[in-house]
């Protein structure tokens, strides 16, 4: 629609704010309010799922309750909602429409403090003649700091807005003009950003993505040691937030930067010494199936929602003894995962690891691959690795057991991994075909594979809550239609397969994969 | 978005009081709130300070050549807009006739504002016709301001009846409105009738101070936040927030 909400507009203060009153007074009819002192918090996810979308979630405690505001940088709001709780996960907000559109956005992950603000409000109305306010002026004195942190800083220059009142355009245009004329200039960037990124310097930065910039004529031990690095740095970025179980992503980012780092040790061969990789590739095991089975159980509960909307409505509430079973091994699996933690294995392992990867690599290697350009070793591997997986899915029938499909899903996955450590070596236009169809095939081998390991884990449970005594006739059924139906889908989900694979194998994508990789 | 409009037959029953106060406690809480002043009388613009002009009038809105956005206008109040009343509105209806699906004309030019406003409160015209029609089919909610006498009881009736059965009728929330406990029809009524009507518990007394709104050029909360009626308002929203129909507002996300 024409004539939409408008904008405000921020300005950096170059002037005394005072002074600045005095000039905006003097041209106009005005009122000026102070309103009282109040405190602000805004709340990010730990990846900034908010700061990544130009908006922000503010708080503000107004009479024993909270409203939350869901604003876009620009000044324009989404939405709001008054809570009588902390702000912390989506599902503890009250049901509605709030809870539907920020669900999306969020999913599972919880909401932190990220900034404090404690902020004066001076506001001018600037006025008609019939005393209709048709513009404001707000100048804002703050004090921020980082949530938990008992120091507040001062933040000067105030911040300084322009805002205004829809419908009067022309009055909103005489402000901003005399503002400029006083030597204000428009700031890019909205004063909460401003002082988000004075205290959070980091902000929209984390990403689980693996981002490495690789040189093709780097040498490949060299290389090697840059992805693994950036892969560490992945860990311990999650390494609190798993043992402190502040939401499930934490614990599965950690464990995927430890998978790929064990992928890389074992894929990436002949670069490092064997009794090192040996090493490393046992520890980083341990760690991996110390924290597998609450990963596990947080994917069980995550999904248990969907689970339980295809049982009939009469057999739904039959799942609950299951869901409080199941959290309650998660709870257990969580005090083991965090004793591991801050073990002295544990630290001793990232000790080790951290001192191998900062070792510069010997000037000349007696390892043959050590020093050949990374761009080569990779292209060998990725070759090498793309060929098993064709191989191997050209092998499978319908009367293949799930056991050959579930190879084939490892295959892929190496070469998935490998795919993601050398991106930045090929063109992205080129990859983007084979890395899409590759993506699709797991998908569908993956749920095949999960599909398998739920039912066996529906069966487990069910014996092991039946010697617990905890298991009721009903909720046994219920498990027992759940274990039918899985299988039913596990059924499409090989139908799938051979699309997927079909899509994949074709030969227009082993071209183009022997021309990028295969090489001479 | 919801939309809310505050309707009676009768004239001089509060409506106006009843949106202004209520749409002025719905921004105060944080919800993006339009008032549209469909009552050519304009009193809820005049209180606002809003010249009741309309662009090209009655005629424009409907054409939407401009588009409905062009004619709102903020008020002194952070996140309360309104829609200005114009005096060619006493022909709307006429218009609306003209129109090709005249009752959903209404509904049509809320929608386009979907997703700028969690809540809509309409001031429409006393009467009925084809206008009000089109606004029974276009709001959500019916807030109908009641004063206790028999006669007031009655209408309400035919009103339920009249939206018996209609595909589309709002939640009608009657509460008892410019209530005189000097008088003891008003005492009797306001006590015994609030079965089996689903009348809100809340009843905003007569009061003078209501009045003053014309001169203050205020919501009463902004003049007179700790008088009876103010309080009256403010429970009145509490109550109409937490009815389910309400209580979810509409977001858009991108």
């Amino acid at each position: 629609m024409r004539n939409p909400r408008p904008q405000p507009v921020d300005y950096k203060l170059a002037v005394r704010q005072d002074s600045l009153l005095a000039d905006v007074r003097a041209a106009f009819k005005t009122t000026l309010e102070t309103q009282p002192s109040r405190e602000l918090v805004f709340y990010d996810t730990f990846d900034w799922r908010l700061y990544k979308r130009r908006e922000s979630l503010r708080g503000c405690l107004q009479s024993g309750k909270t409203q939350v505001f869901w604003d876009r940088w620009d000044g324009t709001s989404v939405g709001s909602i008054q809570l009588e709780n902390r702000l912390r996960f989506a599902w503890d907000l009250p049901p509605g429409e709030f809870r539907e559109a920020i669900t999306p956005v969020i999913e599972m992950r919880r909401l932190f403090p990220v900034l404090e603000i404690r902020s004066q409000l001076r506001l001018l109305s600037i006025l008609d003649g019939r005393e209709k306010t048709v513009a404001r002026l707000s100048l804002e004195r703050r004090q921020i700091r980082e949530p938990g942190t008992r120091k507040w800083k001062i933040v000067s220059p105030a911040a300084v807005r322009a805002l205004p009142v829809r419908g009067y355009v022309k009055a909103f245009q005489e402000l901003t003009d005399l503002l400029e004329r006083l030597g204000l200039q428009r700031s890019d960037i909205g004063p909460d950003q401003e002082a988000l990124r004075l205290i959070q310097p980091e902000a929209g930065q984390y990403s689980s993505k693996l981002q490495i910039h690789l040189d093709p004529s780097e040498r490949s031990d060299q290389a090697t040691k840059l992805i693994l690095q950036q892969l560490l740095k992945t860990m311990l970025a999650n390494e609190e937030g798993t043992w402190g179980d502040w939401d499930s992503e934490f614990l599965h980012d950690f464990r995927v930067a430890c998978r790929r780092t064990r992928s890389a040790l074992t894929q990436i061969k002949g670069v490092f010494r064997a009794p090192a990789v040996d090493k490393f590739r046992k520890g980083f095991k341990w760690l991996g199936d110390v924290t597998g089975p609450a990963r596990d159980l947080d994917v069980y509960l995550l999904k248990i929602e969907g689970y339980r909307q295809t049982l009939p409505t009469s057999a739904r509430a039959d799942l609950n003894p299951l869901i409080e079973f199941l959290k309650r091994r998660r709870r257990a699996e969580q005090k083991v995962l965090a004793r591991a933690l801050q073990s002295s294995r544990y630290q001793k392992l990232i000790r080790d690891w951290n001192r191998f990867l900062e070792d510069p690599v010997p000037h000349r290697s007696s390892l043959k691959k050590a020093q050949r350009p990374i761009q080569e070793v990779a292209s060998k591997r990725i070759w090498r690795s793309f060929r098993r997986v064709v191989k191997k899915g050209l092998a499978i029938t319908p009367e293949s057991p799930a056991e050959a499909l579930h190879q084939v899903r490892i295959d892929c996955k190496k070469l998935r991994y490998l795919l993601e450590f050398f991106r930045s070596l090929y063109d992205p236009s080129e990859l983007k075909q084979l890395i899409r169809s590759l993506k699709e095939l797991q998908d569908c081998l993956g749920d095949f594979n999960d599909l398998e390991v739920q039912q066996e884990s529906l069966r487990r449970f069910g014996g092991e809550m039946f010697r617990e005594g905890v298991a009721t006739d009903s909720t046994l059924i219920s498990m027992g239609q759940l274990i039918d139906q899985l299988e039913r889908l596990q059924g499409k989900e090989r139908e799938k397969f051979v699309d997927r694979f079909g899509a994949f194998a074709h030969p227009s994508n082993q071209e183009r994969c022997q021309t990028l990789f295969g090489g001479k | 978005m919801k939309a809310l409009a505050a309707y009676n037959i009768k004239g001089g029953v509060g409506k106006t009081a009843t949106v202004v106060n209520l749409a002025y406690l719905s921004a105060r809480e944080g919800n993006n709130t339009l008032i549209w002043d469909l009552d050519p009388q304009g009193a809820a613009s005049f209180y606002f300070r809003i010249k009741p002009k309309v662009k090209g009038g009655a005629r424009k809105l409907l054409a939407r050549r401009l588009g409905v956005g062009d004619h709102i206008r903020g008020t002194d109040y952070e996140r309360l807009d309104l829609l200005p009343a114009d005096f060619s509105y006493r022909h709307l209806d006429l218009l609306l006739d003209h129109q090709k699906r005249p009752k959903q004309e209404l509904g049509r030019l809320l929608k386009a504002l979907n997703d700028e406003y969690e809540f809509i409160f309409v001031d429409c015209s006393p009467g009925i016709t084809l206008l009000s029609e089109a606004v029974f089919r276009a709001a959500d909610v019916l807030l109908v301001p009641t004063i206790p006498t028999t006669l007031s009881l009655r209408t309400l009736r035919q009103l339920g009846k009249h939206l018996k059965g209609k595909k589309r009728a709002p939640l009608i929330l009657p509460f008892f409105s410019m209530v005189d406990r000097r008088k003891s029809m008003h005492r009797e009524i306001s006590r015994t009738a609030m079965a089996p009507y689903p009348f809100l518990q809340t009843q905003v007394p007569f009061s003078s101070l209501v009045e003053r709104m014309g001169l203050a050029r205020e919501p009463i909360m902004r003049y007179a936040p700790k008088s009876v009626p103010s309080r009256a308002y403010q429970s009145l929203w509490e109550e109409i927030r937490f009815q389910p129909t309400v209580r979810d507002s509409s977001l858009k996300t991108k």
